[in-house]
C-alpha cells in the first residue's frame, strides 16, 4: 500500500465513527448510509493529496462529509454499484432498547431542515461557533442566532 | 433537561456504539473508492468526447462544403454550434468549482441556483432560439433539397440530444435541491443576516 493511501486509511479508521453518524442523520435507511458514506470516501479521497493543512483535518472531514450528505442526488447515485458495509447494528431498529437513546436523537434531529441538521451535528461534535460557521460559510454570530432558533423548534416537537 | 444537552449524551451513546464496529477495513475502502472513482471518469470522458465530436463534426461538415454554402448559411451553421456550446457549458461554469472544494454550502446553493434560474428562464431563450434554427434548417432541406444539410440536422438532433438530456438532469437535481431544502434554507439565512445587521445597526 503506498504512503497517501495508508495515511488516507489511517484518517477514516480514526473518523469513521464521525462520517458514519452524520450519514446515518442525513439517511431513511441503511442502504442509505452505505451510499453516503461510500460517497464520502469518494470526495475525501479526491481532495486528500490537495489538502494543505489550512485548517484542521478534523474540521475539513466534517465539511467534506457534510457537504456530500447535503448535496447527493441519491436516487442518481443508487444506480451505481454499492459495496456493503461491515457494520453489524441496526440504527434504524426499533424493537433494539439499547438503541433507543440513538433513535430518539434520530427522530429529533430529521426533523430539522437539512441546514439547520448540519449546524445541530456539528455542535453536537463540540465545535465552536466559529469552526460551524467556517464550515457551513456563515458567521459565528449567525450560528448562535440558528442554534438559539434551533433550541426553540426542538422545545415545540 | 435541555433539549441541546441531552442531545449531546444521546449522541455519545451512538457513537459509543459506533466506536464497537469496524465498519469499513482498509481493503474495502480502497475497493470503493477505486471502483466508483474509476465509473465516474469513464463517464465523464464519453460524455465529453462525445459532445466536443459533434461539434467538431458539424463544424467540419460545415467548412469543407464552403464552396456549395452560402456565408448566410455558413454562419448560421456556426451560430447553431456555438449556441449548443453555451448551452452546455455556460450552468456548469455558474458553480464554482473552488467553492465546492472548499465546501461553502451557501456560496455552492446561491451558485447552483442562479444556474438553475438561467436554464429556466434567461436560458429557456437560447433553447427556442435553438429549436427554431433546428426546424428552419429542416424547412430549408425539403425546400432547397440539398443533402448536406441532412447530415448537419442529423448531429444536430444528436447534439440536442446530449444537451438535453444532460440538461434535464441538472434541472431535476436543481429542483429537487432547492424546492425541497435550499430555497427555503436561503430565505432563511438571508433573513439571519438581516437580522444581524439590523441589531449590529440598533447598537
Amino acid at each position: 500500500m503506498k504512503q497517501t493511501e495508508k495515511e488516507f486509511a489511517a484518517l477514516v479508521k480514526e473518523q469513521k465513527s464521525t462520517i458514519y453518524s452524520i450519514c446515518y442523520m442525513f439517511s431513511k435507511d441503511k442502504e442509505e448510509i452505505d451510499d453516503l458514506f461510500q460517497e464520502t470516501l469518494i470526495h475525501l479521497w479526491q481532495g486528500f493529496e490537495k489538502f494543505r493543512n489550512e485548517s484542521k483535518i478534523e474540521t475539513w472531514v466534517y465539511r467534506v462529509t457534510m457537504n456530500t450528505c447535503i448535496s447527493m442526488d441519491r436516487k442518481e447515485k443508487r444506480r451505481g454499484e454499492r459495496i456493503p458495509l461491515a457494520v453489524d447494528i441496526d440504527l434504524f431498529d426499533e424493537n433494539d432498547k439499547d438503541m433507543e437513546q440513538v433513535q430518539m436523537l434520530y427522530k429529533r434531529i430529521q426533523k430539522l431542515g437539512l441546514f439547520d441538521r448540519a449546524i445541530i451535528m456539528l455542535w453536537l461534535e463540540n465545535l465552536s461557533y466559529d469552526e460551524i460557521g467556517e464550515i457551513v460559510g456563515i458567521s459565528a454570530k449567525n450560528v448562535s442566532v440558528r442554534l438559539v432558533r434551533i433550541r426553540e423548534q426542538l422545545k415545540k416537537q | 433537561m435541555d433539549e441541546l444537552q441531552e442531545m449531546r449524551e444521546q449522541m455519545a451513546a451512538l457513537k459509543e456504539k459506533l466506536s464497537k464496529q469496524e465498519i469499513v477495513s482498509e481493503q474495502l475502502m480502497l475497493q470503493i473508492v477505486g471502483k466508483k472513482l474509476k465509473r465516474e471518469i469513464i463517464a465523464a470522458w464519453v460524455l465529453g468526447v462525445m459532445i466536443v465530436g459533434l461539434i467538431i463534426a458539424s463544424w467540419v461538415l460545415s467548412l469543407t462544403n464552403l464552396a456549395q454554402v452560402e456565408w448566410g448559411r455558413l454562419i448560421y451553421d456556426v451560430a447553431m454550434t456555438t449556441l449548443m456550446l453555451i448551452m452546455a457549458i455556460k450552468p456548469l461554469s455558474m458553480i464554482k468549482l473552488k467553492d465546492v472544494r472548499a465546501g461553502k454550502l451557501v456560496d455552492v446553493a446561491k451558485q447552483m441556483k442562479r444556474a438553475q434560474e438561467y436554464e429556466t428562464g434567461r436560458g429557456r431563450w437560447v433553447w427556442w432560439m435553438f429549436a427554431l434554427m433546428v426546424l428552419g434548417n429542416l424547412v430549408l432541406k425539403f425546400v432547397t433539397e440539398n443533402d448536406v444539410d441532412m447530415y448537419l440536422v442529423f448531429f444536430w438532433l444528436i447534439a440536442i440530444l446530449v444537451v438535453l438530456i444532460r440538461g434535464k438532469i441538472r434541472i431535476k437535481k436543481g429542483k429537487t435541491f432547492y424546492k425541497s431544502a435550499w430555497e427555503k434554507e436561503i430565505e432563511q439565512i438571508e433573513e439571519i443576516i438581516r437580522l444581524s445587521k439590523e441589531e449590529e445597526a440598533e447598537k
